[in-house]
């Protein structure tokens, strides 16, 4: 590289770079202590670049975790799109997504306004409210919401004071999804901390210029708060998105591996772990991994381009 | 969950310190023939799956190994059932598979294709198979390779509560000869003579031994000896109907209401008192019958005989990896395990019945009342004739799980049972091709 920029026939119009002056030691003890700072991050990518590369190999191959790969070509790639269990994980995965997303976004910015609103105490109720989404994905939460959900549980229990009787929450196909859903709902505290953070950035004069003006409580919200806390919200909702969208835990424990009841909570990443670990299909596993790659991708992608309309930054 | 690991360090330290005492005594059981025990500090590993009280017992049997045999330590890693075969698979998938290992019949095939298991016929020196029938051993048994060995004999069981019967004033028809229809009237009797409390059945629907049997009783069977599918959607349709009609009638748990996913007996619909009967495999009884303060009763399911569809089959076998770093030695775990009577000391007929005669005797006359009544069970169907059973082929184990959840939509009413029974069998054919292919 450095022949090209040192060279006489370099481009016109492009500005070389001021020559540089003896660095100080200070300077250099600075950069190689950003190395070493740095350095577990590089090390860190080893062990994701190198799974990375092989996962990618092995989708070429068929692979059953006892003997050798073997290659196949595009097989796997064309068996995804015919394997209609495939086409349920992924209506699982998208139905949850659509569902848990938005909810938990609304109830995050919702809690984080109210929190906003000065309350005393503030620093405990942003705790109490973030505690969920730190254990919201453990095991034992999991299992905590199964009993919580299960036919004889504490919410039918609770229908059964008003004369209701409650479906099984777990074990119908029909309604095991959505209570998974509402656990996902359940721990909005990552969202809403940011939002909080986000929100207590708008300066108050705003609103008070605003509420001069006679401004009511939802012109406010839509015209200062929206506008202003749009980067915010964009980060979040491409990280809910991500995050749903590789869903797996939830789906694994409340269902026992299976994805049951009849496939209802098979989400992808689930379905595709039965293919590599129970099926012994590790190179149909690594094509579906990597169909999941490109999907979240796209909707990453997406989301980044729709953001040039909606999304608005301050400087 | 996994069993408190020994470190490798101090199993490798006893063994050296113990090598000469086995040297002196020369006590190794095969050490004249070259196989294992001669060993020095040899640990192998045995993976299994149990309770904490079931493990106890393995501990026990390995721990009188070591005893008889100082050169070789047996390190057990248990856990729960549902977690088993992917710690297994990532094992084998590591290069670092256990010697010896719990696996179910229609696992077999799956492994043994692969390459992963040793054929247990070429350690003629340190596991003796001479004394097993070869009928038992034909189940395990794939491309006439030996692929395991079956821990013991069982078959499908049906208990009921008896104290819930007594409460309520109702006594069991005479199990031996009743009808489906006497099992779909009795059940409803139940429920409604407890007003609910207490429903008559709630039957693990989709378990295969279940299945099978209503298969044996209509003329045929789930797998055939070629390792095809052997059952008709129409006969599956039936098995489905019967237990639509049966719920529907009220004998039989509402929908939704029973949990699989309860791991203990004292958690399940039965130990909770939910449903007065269950299917379970006849060896366990014992641990259900003491989970239920000795109330149960062991009967035999519904049919119309002559053909009534029961199948002794191997309870569990144990295995040996083909990457077993010591072959020899592992072979002999599995002779202990067979034809030792020390290693059935603690665990009598919890693994089924040995399938060794000799040892079978024994056992027998030293059985708990439980432990009879289930060795009892069993003998009492030796005399008559019964279906054979095979070997289940590579991809039994996506069809189990299909049938679970083809019992799910029928349960829901989201599939009619002649639309499940269609969809088994279309989905069974393809998961048998895929498998083979």
């Amino acid at each position: 590289m450095s022949t090209s920029t040192t060279s006489p026939v370099a481009a016109p119009g492009v500005d070389r770079p001021p020559r540089l002056r003896r660095r100080s030691s200070a300077e250099a003890s600075e950069e190689r202590a950003a190395y070493v700072f740095l350095a577990p991050w590089f090390i860190g990518m080893l062990f994701t670049v190198i799974p990375f590369g092989v996962s990618l190999y092995l989708a070429f191959t068929n692979y059953n975790l006892l003997q050798s790969p073997a290659l196949v070509g595009l097989e796997n790639f064309t068996r995804v799109f015919e394997d209609p269990k495939a086409e349920t994980s992924a209506r699982v995965t998208l139905t949850y997504t659509f569902l848990s997303v938005p909810i938990s976004m609304v109830s995050a910015l919702a809690v984080a306004m109210l929190l906003n609103k000065g309350v005393r105490g503030l620093k405990f109720y942003r705790s109490i409210f973030y505690l969920p989404s730190l254990i919201g994905a453990s095991v034992a939460i999991v299992m905590l919401w199964r009993s919580i959900f299960g036919y004889g549980g504490i919410v039918n229990s609770f229908l059964g004071f008003f004369g209701i009787e409650g479906p099984g929450w777990v074990t119908d196909p029909d309604w095991a999804l959505v209570t998974l859903v509402t656990l996902g709902v359940w721990s909005f505290g990552a969202s809403m901390v940011i939002f909080l953070a986000g929100l207590r950035q708008i300066p108050v004069m705003f609103y008070e210029a605003a509420s001069v003006d006679g401004a009511g409580w939802w012109r406010q919200f839509r015209s200062i708060t929206v506008p202003l806390l749009s980067p915010v919200i964009f980060f979040n909702l491409v990280l809910g998105l991500i995050g749903s969208l590789q869903t797996f835990t939830q789906g694994f424990v409340f269902s026992g591996g299976t994805g049951g009841p009849a496939e209802s909570t098979l989400f992808f990443n689930l379905y595709l772990y039965q293919q590599g670990f129970q099926r012994f299909d590790m190179g149909y596993a690594s094509a579906l991994a990597w169909v999941m790659f490109i999907v979240i991708a796209f909707f990453t992608a997406l989301n980044f381009l729709v953001s040039k309309w909606w999304v608005f930054y301050d400087d | 969950m996994s069993a408190r690991p020994l470190s490798r360090r101090t199993t490798l330290a006893t063994g050296v310190a113990t090598a000469s005492a086995v040297a002196l005594t020369g006590c190794s059981r095969f050490g004249a023939s070259g196989g294992g025990t001669d060993a020095d500090g040899v640990e192998l590993t045995v993976m299994a799956w149990a309770d904490s009280k079931q493990a106890a017992v393995y501990e026990k049997a390995f721990a009188a190994y070591h005893e008889a045999n100082p050169g070789v330590t047996v390190k057990l890693e248990w856990m729960d059932v549902g977690s088993y075969q992917d710690k297994l698979n990532t094992r084998f998938a590591a290069g670092n598979p256990p010697d010896v290992m719990f696996l179910v019949g229609r696992w077999l095939g799956e492994y043994a294709s692969r390459g992963a298991l040793a054929d247990l016929a070429t350690f003629p020196d340190a596991l003796d198979l001479t004394a097993l029938d070869d009928s038992v051993l034909a189940s395990s048994r794939l491309d006439g390779k030996l692929y395991g060995v079956p821990t013991g004999t069982t078959c499908q069981g049906l208990v009921y509560n008896t104290k819930v019967l007594q409460d309520v004033g109702l006594t069991l028809p005479d199990t031996s000869t009743w009808t489906w229809q006497q099992f779909h009237d009795f059940n409803v009797a139940i429920t409604e003579a407890t007003g609910r409390a207490t429903y008559g059945t709630g039957y693990n629907i989709p378990w295969a031994p279940t299945v099978s049997l209503w298969a044996g009783q209509h003329g045929e069977s789930l797998y055939t000896e070629d390792g095809t599918l052997g059952m008709s959607a129409q006969t599956l349709a039936d098995y489905f109907q019967m237990t639509v009609d049966l719920r529907d009638a009220g004998g039989y748990a509402p929908a939704g209401s029973l949990d699989d996913q309860a791991t203990t007996v004292e958690d399940s619909a039965l130990g909770k008192g939910f449903v007065a009967s269950q299917t379970i495999p006849a060896n366990l009884f014992g641990d259900y019958n003491t989970a239920l303060d000795g109330n149960l009763t062991l009967v035999r399911f519904p049919g119309e005989v002559p053909t009534h569809g029961y199948q002794i089959t191997p309870t569990l076998l144990w295995s040996q990896a083909s990457g077993s770093k010591h072959p020899q030695e592992a072979a002999a775990l599995i002779d202990y395990l067979t034809n030792d009577p020390t290693s059935f000391e603690s665990r009598a007929a919890l693994l089924g019945v040995p399938v060794n005669p000799d040892i079978a005797t024994e056992v027998a006359a030293t059985l708990p009342a439980d432990g009879k009544t289930f060795v009892d069970f069993l003998l009492g169907l030796q005399d008559e004739e019964l279906p054979p059973y095979y070997l289940e082929p590579a991809g039994a184990g996506e069809i189990s799980d299909n049938l679970v959840s083809l019992a799910t939509e029928v349960e829901f009413g989201r599939m009619t049972p002649q639309q499940a029974g269609e969809r088994f069998v279309t989905e069974a054919q393809a998961s048998l091709a895929r498998a083979s292919s």
